[in-house]
């Protein structure tokens, strides 16, 4: 199964949050998500996802 | 086994795969829902975890919830508001129980684990076995087309069906 790159598309944006299209390119960019999830609708059909320059060092094991 | 494509974003020293699946969450007392997110597969991770910001948005108010203190990797101590939140993705949805917090971080909004979704019984007859799993099968990391995607899905489960049945 193919990967989705997603490497070139985030390369310009280094905070916040961005919102992509089914063509995995970014069609809006705000700081917070409350901006960016206000500017869009559903019908937009569109992810959203928090923008960063390394999303390296995320190490996971949450025990509650 | 599941199959999925991986999420290939910027690292600092090479490039991260990451098992991202896109989520909507419905608040059902606000009946605010969001777009999808990326939320990351963790089945390392007890509980479903959220960061607080995407909370807010949904109108959830905090100071009510009842909160559960986790263990993070390093050792670290953090709590959470739980709240029952609906979660769309793959044309389908489900309830899982939430926690939201601050100490959530930024890299990745939305974590799914264990209890909440992993654990839900309508997902279990959608993949072989808990004990090797990764993530759920018949999965479409976008939910643009939930038609499209749930005839895909319907497919795959007779396919995976009529696999089971010639084993």
């Amino acid at each position: 199964m193919k990967t989705i790159n997603l490497k070139k598309t985030l390369a310009k944006y280094q905070s916040g949050w961005v919102a992509i299209n089914k063509n995995f390119k970014v069609v809006g960019h705000a700081k917070n998500f409350r901006t960016l999830a206000d500017r869009y609708e559903l019908k937009h059909k569109i992810v959203l996802m928090p923008a960063s320059s390394d999303y390296s060092g995320l190490v996971t094991r949450f025990h509650g | 086994m599941a199959k999925f494509p991986y999420i290939v974003i910027p690292g600092k020293d090479k490039d991260i795969y990451l098992p991202w699946i896109s989520v909507s969450l419905d608040y059902p007392k606000t009946h605010k829902v969001t777009l999808p997110v990326w939320a990351l597969i963790d089945s390392g991770a007890d509980s479903c975890l959220c960061c607080l910001e995407i909370g807010q948005w949904l109108g959830i108010k905090f100071k009510k919830q009842p909160q559960k203190v986790f263990t993070a990797a390093n050792g670290e101590q953090f709590s959470g508001f739980k709240e029952r939140i609906k979660m769309f993705f793959s044309g389908k949805k489900y309830f899982c129980d939430f926690y939201f917090s601050k100490s959530i971080p930024v890299k990745s909004p939305i974590i799914l684990g264990q209890n909440g979704f992993f654990d839900q019984p309508s997902l279990h007859d959608r993949w072989p076995s808990r004990s090797n799993l990764v993530a759920p099968p018949y999965f479409s990391p976008l939910a643009f087309s939930r038609e499209k995607e749930y005839y895909r899905f319907v497919c795959q489960k007779l396919l995976y069906q009529d696999q089971k049945r010639r084993k």
